[in-house]
């Protein structure tokens, strides 16, 4: 069996770092699955979901924008955020969603709408990880 | 200075000390968050280079505005990180005495962003020309590294400024900092190229998506801003390291003091009760007679 050594790196931290089958993220042109020995690349990353397939478990990642980067052993993941499937809270996610479409809603003006777009964004990208798990969890 | 003088200035004394006390230690668990964020961000600004480093051949990097010399420009743009506030020592002092053998302050070619009131001050008094001031824009330093590098990195893409550097205390570990001045832009080709043949030199053809433009220039893009960051939060480390010793120094000096002037107080007291006893002794005997 072949091995990915993936590391998930952020400005605050290392994430993540571990030997897996699969990496699987949403760039520009769509989604797209790394395996061993993959030719070398570096892609744009969006925000999305980064899924990382290990021995036993599936590990979810709601990820910002950043760069992926691979030469088919390693892979490594820059991006400006990262939070693992555990961080990821159920409430948090509804009042974020609530508070974006609230600032859609009063402020006509392009540069919060933008902010608020983004924060709608990210809340649908967490919501769908927990969706994934509890699919699993059944 | 007679013994209740003395008394007091003990007690004021041992106050300085407890508030100096409590100044160094409130500045170690500042500094112990400082630097775990200064550190933590390090492995992710060196993949950074890595990354940058591997692909500069498979890649022209000079085709980058970022990456070109503006020719015409004279004039170099100096970003400077102090503090807001005092107490810390030569944390301050340091820089700007390091400032003063490395670039003329009062020079028209340079230019100034300064973060921290302290360098705003500094520079003012030596009648440098400022462009922006961040001291308090911002809840922390931090999130004004956004601000600094946009208007850097615009400024230097309009042609303005030969090259842009950033001044600031390295933290090199909790007792030690030091002042360096690092150029952020342009990114010299040499310097990349350079780390790249230190490294284990792979040539590897690699696949760049969408475009190799796009994805350069974000890459350069985040180098740039997590530099700034990284720079901001060493400096943040630094002065609370600066601090804490400063603070620490100031209470092993109130200790020595008090230490001294008990030892006085004790020998007035003394002398006192020596004079009391002849006092006595000699009246009775006067008594007696």
């Amino acid at each position: 069996m072949k091995y990915l050594n993936v590391r998930i790196l952020t400005p605050e931290k290392q994430v993540y770092q571990g030997n897996v089958q699969e990496v699987t993220c949403t760039t520009p042109d769509g989604e797209i699955s790394i395996l061993p020995n993959h030719m070398p690349l570096l892609s744009l990353l969006e925000d999305g979901v980064v899924i990382l397939k290990e021995d036993r478990e599936d590990r979810f990642f709601s990820a910002g924008t950043g760069f992926i980067e691979t030469d088919g052993k390693e892979v490594r993941i820059l991006i400006s955020r990262a939070y693992g499937q555990q961080e990821i809270d159920e409430e948090e996610i509804q009042r974020v969603r609530e508070r974006a479409q609230k600032l859609l809603e009063q402020y006509p003006e392009k540069k919060l709408r933008a902010e608020a777009f983004t924060m709608l964004k990210r809340a649908t990208i967490d919501s769908r990880i927990l969706k994934k798990l509890k699919v699993r969890r059944r | 200075m007679n013994l209740r003088q003395l008394k007091n200035k003990i007690k004021s004394v041992q106050n300085v000390g407890q508030i100096t006390k409590a100044m160094q230690l409130v500045s170690a668990v500042k500094m112990k968050k400082a630097q775990t964020k200064a550190l933590g961000g390090k492995p992710y600004r060196d993949a950074l280079e890595e990354t940058i480093a591997r692909i500069a051949h498979s890649s022209s990097l000079g085709e980058y505005s970022l990456t070109q010399k503006n020719s015409k420009a004279t004039k170099e743009l100096v970003i400077v990180l102090s503090s807001n506030k005092g107490l810390c020592g030569v944390f301050n002092f340091n820089l700007f005495r390091f400032f003063g053998r490395t670039l003329k302050v009062a020079d028209a070619n340079y230019e100034f962003i300064t973060v921290g009131t302290k360098a705003h001050q500094f520079l003012v008094h030596a009648g440098a020309s400022i462009v922006a001031d961040f001291s308090n824009s911002y809840a922390t330093f931090e999130e004004s590294a956004t601000a600094i590098f946009r208007l850097a990195k615009d400024d230097f893409e309009q042609g303005k400024y030969k090259s842009v550097s950033i001044l600031y205390n390295r933290f090199i570990s909790s007792m030690v900092y030091q002042p360096v001045r690092e150029v952020l832009l342009p990114f010299s080709e040499i310097s990349i190229t350079q780390r790249t043949a230190e490294g284990k030199q792979k040539e590897l053809e690699y696949t760049i998506e969408p475009t190799p433009q796009v994805v350069l220039k974000g890459l350069l893009d985040f180098y740039l801003e997590s530099k700034i960051r990284g720079a901001v939060q060493e400096s943040e480390a630094s002065e609370h390291s600066a601090r804490m010793i400063a603070m620490k120094n100031a209470t092993d000096n109130a200790k020595d003091l008090v230490h001294d002037m008990t030892l006085l107080r004790n020998g007035l007291r003394q002398e006192r009760i020596t004079n009391e006893l002849l006092d006595m002794n000699t009246a009775r005997l006067a008594v007696s007679n």
